[in-house]
């Protein structure tokens, strides 16, 4: 087995590189994993406001309060260049300034030319921005009514609340016939098989197309035909080696996937996500494979793992869903494995529409790329054979 | 001799097979790909209508006018529109009209029996379906209202005087123009071409409030927003109920009080996806670190065969590094260029009408990456190889940071540590474009651009303390 441990000698060399993917990946998915309920609750999309209160009156300060109660309130200074950067990077969904006044001008309104009340930044239409501005005019409705019914300010402003902290019914329902979803596979989970395309085609490029190159170089490769290892013995070693490899570094990721879960997976859909993942695991290996065919040099590898890794996965949806994507970047998508991988995990999760048979179709799709790239390694190494005893022939002639 | 070596300085990294990959193809096909991903993503703006199916079980004109004012209906049922629901449903519309007509409806309502609903829903045709039922006690309401229907005349004047009323504070609000200021409730009614029974359906309308509710497949911004308007509507529908039964409240002031001043904080791109653009070109601009490695590296003896029959020329090495380093700078800017020509020109990537500005940024990105790389090449003793590994990884970590891979990742760190963000040279290139493009003036471009200076400056004085005066004493 000098071979198997050669490869494996290589590998070492590399753990860094593996040890880094798994760890920044951790990083990412564990916050993300964790940041929402299980999807049987009905959770509603927070919106994150920042209400600046130039009036400081207690109308006002009870207005604040009546946002609070349905929304997540953030504090920004009230500083236009900093508004507008949190907004545009969606850290603060909408902000509100209650302007100097507030409280005087719904005592006494001033007829037909009054003054808007609050300023709503805005850098583009959002859900959000036009669900605060429907609450913002809702309140200062109620605030008239019950001021004109002969309420106090302070007590209308608190019934106002009161009637808008009103929330409607809502309920999360499975259709009538259909299969109820998996509680043990939720797409909060899904996340992290999502981006685990990416890490593969990452990895197996840039380490088992390395390892695989750095044994076929030309003087590597002449020492070894001259050896007493039998080419069989050596090509079978190569390949145990790849598969082990495969193995491993699919096991590394389902087992951190555990941690993420908070155990052992559970359930038939944990359970084919799980295979889902194997079996773009021996993709990805393949993908390896046939690059190292070319022999290419480190940097063209690198970048093969990068393009490869980041464009399949920004086209079918592993960092962007595919629900978000438009049906023309879904139509060529199609022809990736990593789309179908993708929509068998959407399928899994509930996110797309899909039962189990939709599934296995996924995984027919994934397992025709496996054979397409079998047979291309085969072709490729064939040919080079030949080439190879045509040279010798030429030579000996 | 300078010119000499800048000449084949920059001829040896145009011809360069990882210049060309790494600068050149890679950027150009990840560029593409961003804009496959994300292109139409936000073209329609942050804002689609949402499909939603409704179910009704007890018809609710109200409601129905109200979801035609927030948006659009269409119907897979038979039913007939009484003509309170046409009159509501013409006086809805016209306040949309007036309010704006060019807006973007908000719904979709479709309306259909529940097997339908629920065939859309699992279909992802709809985004929830509102199934609108008869509220509690709805029995008694509909006794009440028989009882006063077969009361006699005195209730039908009682009926028509609150209807006239009714329709007075409804026009006030909804409608535009109070035009019944003189008018006696026959004339009223007959103006807006509605009936006494209509008006004991109007009365009956604001008295009962049907039950909504909300039934989604899943969470979503799409279904809060639904939600939210379930909301607003059983809020409106209790403020017009007041006003009805309120007597002397001004309807107008309550409803149409302009509350809300828009300001609109940039008129540049708000499409959050043109970070990765961004962040594309400043990942381009810091490659520069490996293009200009082998200028400290191959100016050393004992570090390269090159560096060894360079230190035994005749030519001083100031010159020697100074050409190389020009030479990068030239190939890198012109390698930055083609990419910004790229994302602008043939993507149509809008980075805020000062392009000028952003080849300058970049170009002076690209100065940043040689610089950097001029140092980094000048410590410790490692091979070039392994440099290059090292330059890559440090990039492209800079990169992740900033948001080249996942966007949200540079508003995280500007949450909890926006130092890293202010330090990091790829997010400083990049947010200098982001301020081209969103700020009216320049301010905070020159403010990064003299971050990306300083950066320059000292690293490429630590690269020349680093590689002067090194004596071998044999080569």
């Amino acid at each position: 087995m000098k071979v198997f441990k050669l490869f494996f000698k290589i590998a070492r060399a590399k753990a860094g590189i593996i040890i880094l993917y798994i760890g920044i990946f951790l990083a990412i998915c564990f916050p993300l994993v964790h940041s929402s309920k299980d999807k049987m609750d009905f959770e509603e999309a927070s919106i994150t406001v920042c209400v600046i209160n130039e009036d400081q009156t207690e109308a006002s300060r009870a207005l604040v309060d009546a946002i609070a109660q349905r929304n997540r309130l953030t504090d920004l200074p009230n500083d236009k260049q900093k508004i507008m950067d949190a907004m545009f990077y969606e850290v603060v969904d909408d902000t509100v300034v209650i302007k100097k006044g507030f409280e005087a001008r719904l005592q006494e309104p001033s007829g037909d030319d009054e003054e808007p009340l609050f300023t709503q930044y805005k850098m583009r239409d959002t859900y959000q921005t036009a669900m605060v501005e429907q609450y913002l005019n809702n309140y200062i409705r109620f605030v008239k009514v019950y001021t004109a019914e002969g309420d106090t300010l302070t007590e209308a402003c608190e019934k106002a609340g009161a009637e808008l902290a009103k929330e409607a019914e809502v309920e999360i329902v499975t259709p009538p016939g259909q299969e109820a979803p998996d509680q043990n596979y939720t797409d909060n989970f899904a996340l992290y098989f999502r981006f685990l395309p990416y890490l593969f085609i990452a990895i197996m490029v840039n380490v088992l197309s390395t390892i695989l190159t750095s044994l076929n170089r030309k003087d590597q490769k002449m020492r070894i035909e001259c050896s007493s290892v039998k080419m069989s013995s050596y090509m079978s070693q190569i390949f145990l080696g790849s598969g082990v490899f495969t193995v491993l570094i699919w096991g590394i990721f389902m087992v951190s996937g555990m941690i993420v879960y908070g155990g052992v997976y559970q359930g038939l859909h944990c359970a084919l996500a799980v295979l889902n993942a194997f079996i773009f695991a021996v993709i990805a290996a393949l993908i390896a494979i046939l690059i190292s065919s070319f022999n290419p040099n480190g940097t063209v590898v690198n970048m093969i793992a990068q393009i490869l890794g980041l464009g399949m996965a920004f086209i079918c949806g592993a960092f962007v869903p595919q629900t978000m994507l438009g049906d023309g970047v879904n139509m060529v998508a199609r022809i990736f494995p990593v789309y179908w991988f993708e929509k068998a995990n959407d399928c899994l999760a509930g996110i797309q529409k899909g039962d189990l048979s939709d599934v296995g179709l996924c995984f027919l799709a994934e397992g025709l790329y496996i054979v397409l790239l079998v047979v291309l390694i085969v072709i490729l190494s064939a040919r080079r054979g030949g080439l190879v005893r045509q040279k010798k022939a030429a030579a000996q002639a | 001799m300078f010119f000499h070596n800048l000449k084949y300085e920059i001829i040896l990294n145009l011809r360069a097979k990882e210049v060309i990959i790494w600068m050149l193809l890679f950027p150009i096909a990840l560029s593409v790909l961003y804009k496959a991903a994300f292109g139409n993503v936000y073209e329609n703006g942050g804002i689609t209508t949402v499909p939603v199916a409704v179910v009704e079980h007890e018809p609710d004109e109200m409601f129905r006018s109200m979801i035609n004012y927030m948006g659009e209906s269409e119907s897979t049922v038979d039913g007939t529109e009484s003509n309170l629901g046409r009159w509501l449903a013409k006086t809805m519309q016209e306040k949309n009209q007036q309010e704006d007509g060019e807006r973007k409806p908000l719904f979709h309502a479709i309306y259909c029996n529940e097997e339908d609903a629920y065939r859309m829903l699992e279909d992802g045709d709809v985004k929830g379906i509102i199934f609108v039922d008869a509220p509690e006690g709805a029995a008694a309401l509909s006794g009440d209202t028989q009882d006063a229907d077969t009361s006699g005349d005195a209730s039908d004047t009682v009926t028509a005087e609150w209807g006239a009323e009714a329709i007075k504070h409804f026009r006030e609000a909804w409608g535009g123009d109070a035009v019944y200021e003189n008018a006696d409730a026959e004339e009223i009614l007959s103006g807006e071409g509605l009936t006494l029974q209509d008006m004991t359906s109007f009365q009956d309308m604001l008295d009962k409030k049907s039950s909504l509710t909300l039934k989604i497949k899943s969470n979503g911004m799409e279904q809060s927003s639904i939600k939210r308007f379930l909301e607003m509507y059983s809020a409106l529908t209790g403020i017009t109920a007041h006003l009805a039964d309120g007597g002397d409240t001004d309807s107008s002031s309550v409803m149409d009080a302009a509350v809300i001043a828009d300001e609109k904080l940039t008129e540049g791109n708000t499409d959050p996806f043109v970070t990765y653009m961004y962040n594309m070109i400043a990942m381009v601009a810091l490659f520069g670190m490996t293009v200009a490695l082998h200028v400290a590296l191959f100016s050393e003896a004992n570090l390269s065969d090159y560096g060894a029959r360079r230190s035994c020329s005749s030519t001083p090495k100031l010159t020697t590094i100074m050409a190389g380093l020009c030479g990068c700078f030239l190939s890198q800017i012109l390698c930055v260029a083609v990419c910004i020509t790229f994302q602008a020109f043939v993507l149509k990537v809008d980075f805020g009408g000062r392009l000028p500005f952003v080849y300058l940024g970049g170009a002076l990105g690209a100065v940043m990456g040689v610089s950097m790389g001029f140092f980094v090449g000048a410590i410790g003793r490692l091979k070039y190889e392994a440099k290059i590994g090292i330059s890559m990884a440090v990039v492209m970590g800079l990169s992740f940071m900033s948001g080249l891979m996942f966007s949200g990742i540079k508003a995280s760190i500007e949450m909890s540590a926006p130092i890293i963000n202010d330090l990091n040279p790829v997010a400083i290139v990049a947010d200098s474009f982001y301020y081209l493009s969103v700020d009216p003036d320049l301010t905070r471009y020159w403010g990064k651009m003299v971050c990306v200076l300083l950066y320059t400056v000292v690293f490429i004085l630590l690269g020349f303390l680093l590689t002067r005066r090194r004596k071998y004493e044999s080569l």
